[in-house]
C-alpha cells in the first residue's frame, strides 16, 4: 500500500542542525558540513526582520 | 443514540482525531495513519510497552468508521492532567518515558512526529505515553521532528528548576508550546552555559536558529548528503535521556513541606479525623475523589482503598513532589494522582478557543470532595469571602467532607495575626455553619477533641 504521510509539525530546519550537533562527535561533523557556510564568519544577526512563527505546530493544509 | 464528542485538543495532526463515544475513547485514522497502525501493531516494541504499561492500551475498534479508514480504541485515562500541573519529578519521569518509548521505536524503524509533553498522561503515579498517532515509520529519514518541541516542553522547564531553582509550572501554563531557545539562552548566560544540557540543547539551537532559513525538506536532504543517518537520531535521543535522568530539583523545603510536624493537631484529633474521613469513604465508595489542599497526601492515601481514583491537589509543588516520590517509590496506592493546583488560581481553559486544554474544574467531576484544613487558607490567607468559599464548594456539585478551623486554633490565629483587625471578624464557626446549612444538607458534624476544629459531611442542596 502506498501512502502519503504528511508531517504536521514543522521540525524547524535550524533545530535539525542543532539536533545533529547534539548527537555527539559524529553529529557535530555532519552539522558542521551543513552549517559551516551559514555559521562561520557569520555570527551576526540576519538582516531580515521576519518575525518567527508563533507556533511550531503548523498544520499542513 | 450514543453521544459522540470530539476531543478539543485533537486537531493539529490531520491524519487522525480522538473522539469520545459514550465512555469509550476512540481515534479515527486516515488511510496513511491506518497503514502506519497496521505496521506498528506488528512490531515487537509496541505490544511489549503496552503490556508494561508505558504505552496506553490500544486496540482496533469494531465500530462505525465515520469516514475514517480505521478506528482505534484507547484505554480511558481516569483524570486528564496537564504538564503545568505536574511536579518536577513528574515532568522528568514523563520525559524519560517519552524518550524510552522513542528509543524502542527507533530500534524497529519507527519514529515520532512530535515530542510534546502533552503526549504523556498518568495512571496514578505511573506515566503513560498516549499519543499512538505520533508513531510513523522512519521512511522519510532525517532528524527527529520532535526534538525542538521536546526541548521546549520537557527539557527547558526541567532545566529551569534543576539549574535555577525556578518552578516551571507558571511558565508552561503561560506558554503551551514551552520555552523558546532564545529566551532560555538569556536566562542561562555566562558560566551557566556550562550547566548540564545547556550548551548542547539550548545554546546551539539559539545560535543556529536565527541564521538558518532553509526549508525543512531541503535541510533533510542536505543532512542526508552530509552523512546523517538513523544512528545519529538514536544518539541524540540517548544523550537527551542521559541529561534528563540526571536532572534533580534542589528545592526540598517550602512553606508547607514541614506541615505534618508543625500543625496543631493532637494525636486524638488526628485519629478522630482519620476515622471520620475513612468511614465516609468506605460507606460512599466514590469513583472519583478530589483531595483539595492535600499537603503530603495522608488523606488521599486513606481514602484510596475505597475510591476508584483520587486526585490529590495542592498549590505547593514541593510537597506534591514529595507525595509523588512516595507513591512511586513506596509502590502505591496506584490510584492516587498528585497534582500542583493553586485553588485560588486553578488551571484555566488554555489553547485554541480556551478549550484545547480544559480548566481543572471542567474535567471529570468528583463524587466526593475532601476540603480538609483548607477553608481557613482560602478565607483568611487568600481573602476569599466565606460565603464565596461555601458557594464554590457547592458548585463542585458533590458530597464534601469539609473541616472548619476555628479562629483560636494556632494555625488560624497565625494567619489572622497578619491581617488588619476586623477584616475577618465574620470568620467564625456559627457563621460558617449557617452558610454551609444554606447550601448543603449537613449529614454529620464532628468537633475534634481539642475543640478548635470541626468536621462536616455535607451533601449539596439542589
Amino acid at each position: 500500500v502506498t501512502v502519503t504521510v504528511l508531517a504536521y509539525l514543522d521540525a524547524n530546519s535550524a533545530s535539525m542542525i542543532a539536533s545533529a550537533a547534539a548527537a555527539g562527535a559524529a553529529g557535530v561533523a555532519v552539522a558542521a558540513k551543513v552549517g559551516w557556510s551559514r555559521m562561520t564568519g557569520r555570527f551576526r544577526p540576519k538582516q531580515s526582520a521576519e518575525p518567527d512563527t508563533p507556533s511550531n505546530e503548523d498544520p499542513v493544509s | 443514540m450514543t453521544d459522540v464528542r470530539a476531543e478539543p485538543a485533537s486537531f493539529r495532526d490531520p491524519s487522525g482525531a480522538v473522539f469520545y463515544e459514550g465512555g469509550r475513547v476512540l481515534r479515527g485514522l486516515d488511510a496513511g495513519a491506518a497503514a502506519e497502525w497496521e505496521a506498528l501493531r506488528r512490531t515487537r516494541f509496541f505490544p511489549r510497552l503496552m503490556e508494561e504499561g508505558r504505552i496506553v492500551r490500544t486496540t482496533t475498534a469494531d465500530v462505525e468508521a465515520r469516514g475514517w479508514a480505521a478506528i482505534l480504541e484507547h484505554e480511558r485515562i481516569p483524570f486528564v492532567s496537564h504538564p503545568y500541573e505536574w511536579t518536577f519529578e513528574m515532568l522528568r519521569d514523563a520525559a524519560v518515558v517519552h524518550l524510552e518509548v522513542l528509543l524502542a521505536a527507533l530500534d524497529e524503524g519507527f519514529t515520532m512526529k512530535d515530542g510534546y509533553s502533552f503526549n504523556v498522561q498518568w495512571r496514578g503515579a505511573e506515566p503513560v505515553f498516549i499519543d499512538v498517532g505520533s508513531f510513523e515509520r522512519v521512511g522519510r529519514g532525517g532528524p527527529w521532528a520532535g526534538y525542538r518541541q521536546f526541548c521546549q516542553t520537557f527539557l527547558y522547564p526541567l532545566l529551569l528548576e534543576a539549574h535555577l531553582e525556578v518552578p516551571f509550572q507558571r511558565f508552561l501554563l503561560g506558554h503551551l508550546e514551552g520555552l523558546r531557545p532564545d529566551d532560555m539562552r538569556r536566562l542561562f548566560g555566562g558560566w551557566r552555559l556550562l550547566k548540564r544540557g545547556v550548551f548542547r540543547h539550548v545554546y546551539l539551537q539559539s545560535v543556529i536558529e536565527p541564521r538558518v532559513e532553509t526549508s525543512a525538506e531541503d535541510m533533510k536532504k542536505e543532512l542526508a548528503e552530509a552523512g546523517y543517518g538513523a544512528d545519529l537520531t538514536r544518539a541524540v535521543v540517548s544523550k537527551l535521556l542521559t541529561v534528563v535522568r540526571r536532572l534533580e530539583s534542589k528545592r526540598s523545603t517550602s512553606g508547607w513541606s514541614s506541615y505534618r510536624t508543625t500543625c496543631s493537631y493532637t494525636d486524638d484529633d488526628e485519629r478522630a479525623k482519620q476515622r471520620f474521613v475513612g468511614e465516609v469513604a468506605e460507606r460512599l465508595q466514590p469513583p472519583l475523589v478530589w483531595d483539595l489542599g492535600c499537603n503530603d497526601g495522608a488523606y488521599a492515601r486513606l481514602v484510596a482503598p475505597h475510591a476508584g481514583y483520587v486526585v490529590a491537589a495542592d498549590a505547593d509543588d514541593v510537597v506534591v513532589d514529595g507525595l509523588y516520590r512516595s507513591l512511586r517509590r513506596g509502590a502505591g496506592p496506584g490510584n492516587v494522582l498528585p497534582l500542583v493546583v493553586d485553588l485560588v488560581d486553578p488551571s484555566p481553559g488554555r489553547g485554541w478557543r480556551n478549550t484545547e486544554r480544559r480548566a481543572f474544574t471542567d474535567r471529570e467531576r468528583p463524587d466526593l470532595v475532601l476540603a480538609l484544613a483548607l477553608v481557613h487558607h482560602l478565607a483568611i490567607a487568600a481573602n476569599v469571602p466565606l460565603p464565596e468559599v461555601v458557594d464554590w464548594l457547592h458548585g463542585l456539585g458533590q458530597t464534601v467532607v469539609v473541616e472548619f478551623v476555628e479562629r483560636h486554633d494556632p494555625m488560624a490565629a497565625r494567619l489572622l495575626a497578619n491581617k488588619p483587625a476586623g477584616v475577618h471578624d465574620s470568620y467564625r464557626t456559627p457563621v460558617f455553619e449557617e452558610l454551609l446549612g444554606g447550601r448543603f444538607e449537613v449529614e454529620q458534624r464532628l468537633p475534634l477533641p481539642s475543640g478548635s476544629r470541626v468536621l462536616y459531611l455535607a451533601r449539596p442542596r439542589p
